[in-house]
């Protein structure tokens, strides 16, 4: 039902993308480059924000949820027809790597999200001393995920690295799962 | 009562107080100056013992009095036999108490490979590898091909000195790293201004902190994480990214960045130069001040400061949240306290600052 759903909206061409991942992990800073504004005053998130962004005819929805602890709990409110999940890692902060990725595979946990797809945006690498691709993978043990299909970009918030690559590769992950007619 | 009585039953429970201390020192840590802070502290309970005992000599009878000096003999010995107990330990201490990620069984902490004095392990996980990658061509301190190791500014800072402010270069490092102190007056030189990658400053007590210099007119910190502090002024210099503020309490920070996240905090005087709104979580007590004048330069004037547009995460409805308030002008410290006192002078204790910025008494 939900997928024949899903596939209704996709005819639309219209798709949720949930952002998610600790707070400071840079996931306002993330769609606020996307959409070309100003990434030095972003604050902190106090619950969510919600933009649209048109990519290659496709309208796509990205729902921006806080990330401080207090918000965490509310996270579960928007996972009803959610597509595609961006996890958002933080690269220079190895203190809460392990938080990091016990939020995550709580999440992968949760049937409602099981129809989406996974993408995470190892953020700020622009930085010095930030950890390698093969570090997040192995600290978030990716490759223990069976449920979903994942794909890890490095990216820079600040610099607008991957972003657009990020989200092609939403897109076309979606096209292949939900059949378009 | 009778005051025979009365004394008799002070003085025991005086003497069994002492002794319960005494018995603590074991567990205490010998860096740092709190195992020599409780030691002074018995000595003092001592001789106040000893004083009270002569005092009290016009009403207890010669036996008692004798009975009394005897007592508090014991209590002496004990407590050189407990000091001599521990003493040797401090040796073979590379970490203070509250360390546990120090593997004593690792090459790069084993006592043998280290003659000298200073500890050179990476004193904290998070700073690696960053942080020593182009240091071992220049530390002088490196001891045969130990690469991966760093001078442990930490294990200086914690000598005993004669100067009431310790200036620790951290020329040689990548990142600040403060942990583990009390009572000491830091102050962090313009030398440190190499350290690009993110600072921490854990675990402080009675400290006063002031890292401004550094960032003032060269690079500022990338980031910043400050954790478990209580009774501290810290003047954090200015952080180009977020700064992380956990467990901090009865204390007053001076802070520059561009974020600013606040969690469980109580009692803390935050002034404050923030280009987005700073967030609360889980705090009480907090008063926010604009950032006082004389820190302010040229490149934080073209930034909005929203020092007072504070959210907090736990209290989502529209009334003012009650676990905050800002500093009226008049709650506020003089531009003369962060000129002169903060910077110390001879003569003038840690306590003393502390006091003066109002942080209160122990």
């Amino acid at each position: 039902m939900l997928s024949i759903l899903r596939k209704a909206r996709l005819k639309d061409k219209e798709m949720r993308i949930l952002m998610l991942g600790l707070d400071n992990a840079g996931k306002t800073t993330i769609v606020k480059k996307i959409m070309g504004e100003d990434v030095n005053t972003v604050s902190p998130t106090l619950g969510f924000i919600i933009k649209t962004i048109d990519y290659q005819g496709y309208k796509l929805n990205i729902w921006d949820v806080g990330g401080q602890k207090t918000l965490r709990s509310y996270w579960r409110n928007y996972f009803e027809k959610t597509d595609a999940l961006i996890w958002v890692v933080d690269t220079t902060d190895r203190l809460r790597i392990d938080d990091c990725r016990e939020e995550l595979h709580g999440l992968l946990e949760e049937e409602r999200l099981a129809g989406a797809c996974l993408l995470i945006f190892a953020n700020k690498t622009d930085v010095d001393g930030c950890m390698t691709q093969e570090e997040i993978v192995t600290m978030l043990r990716l490759h223990d995920i069976r449920t979903h299909q994942w794909h890890v970009l490095q990216c820079s918030a600040m610099t607008g690295k991957n972003l657009e690559e990020g989200l092609s590769w939403v897109v076309e992950d979606a096209k292949k799962r939900l059949f378009l007619y | 009562m009778d005051p025979k009585e009365k004394f008799y039953r002070h003085f025991r429970d005086s003497v069994e107080g002492l002794q319960d201390q005494i018995g603590q020192l074991t567990h205490m840590s010998g860096i740092g100056g709190e195992r020599q802070e409780a030691t002074d502290h018995i000595l003092a309970g001592i001789s106040k013992l000893q004083n009270e005992v002569a005092d009290a000599a016009e009403f207890t009878p010669a036996y008692d009095r004798r009975q009394y000096s005897e007592a508090i003999k014991s209590v002496q010995d004990k407590l050189n036999e407990t000091l001599a107990k521990v003493a040797p330990k401090s040796r073979f201490q590379f970490r203070r108490t509250g360390t546990d990620h120090v593997d004593m069984g690792a090459p790069e902490n084993d006592p043998r490979l280290n003659p000298g004095s200073l500890s050179r392990r990476p004193h904290n996980p998070h700073d690696a590898p960053g942080a020593t990658r182009d240091i071992s061509g220049e530390a002088e301190d490196i001891v045969g091909d130990l690469p991966s190791k760093q001078k442990d500014y930490n294990q200086e800072l914690a000598k005993p000195d004669l100067s009431s402010i310790r200036k620790p270069s951290f020329s040689a490092a990548q990142s600040i790293g403060i942990s583990d102190q009390t009572g000491l007056h830091i102050i962090l030189p313009s030398s440190a201004a190499r350290a690009t990658s993110s600072g921490s400053l854990r675990d402080l007590k009675n400290c006063v902190i002031d890292l401004s210099i550094p960032t003032a007119q060269g690079a500022p910190f990338p980031g910043l994480m400050l954790k478990n502090v209580d009774r501290c002024l810290i003047v954090t210099g200015r952080v180009s990214g977020p700064v992380h503020i956990n467990d901090v309490s009865n204390s007053t920070l001076v802070v520059i960045a561009r974020q600013v996240r606040i969690h469980n905090c109580k009692n803390v005087d935050i002034y404050l130069h923030c280009a987005s709104h700073p967030i609360i979580e889980d705090c009480s007590g907090m008063r926010f001040a604009p950032l006082p004048s004389c820190y302010l330069t040229e490149a934080d004037e073209s930034t909005e400061n929203q020092w007072d547009q504070v959210d907090d995460f736990k209290w989502l409805k529209t009334t003012p949240s009650p676990n905050w308030t800002t500093l009226s002008e008049a709650q506020r410290l003089d531009d003369e306290v962060w000129t002169k006192v903060v910077p110390g002078k001879p003569g003038c204790s840690v306590e003393q600052i502390l006091n003066k910025v109002g942080i209160p008494p122990k």
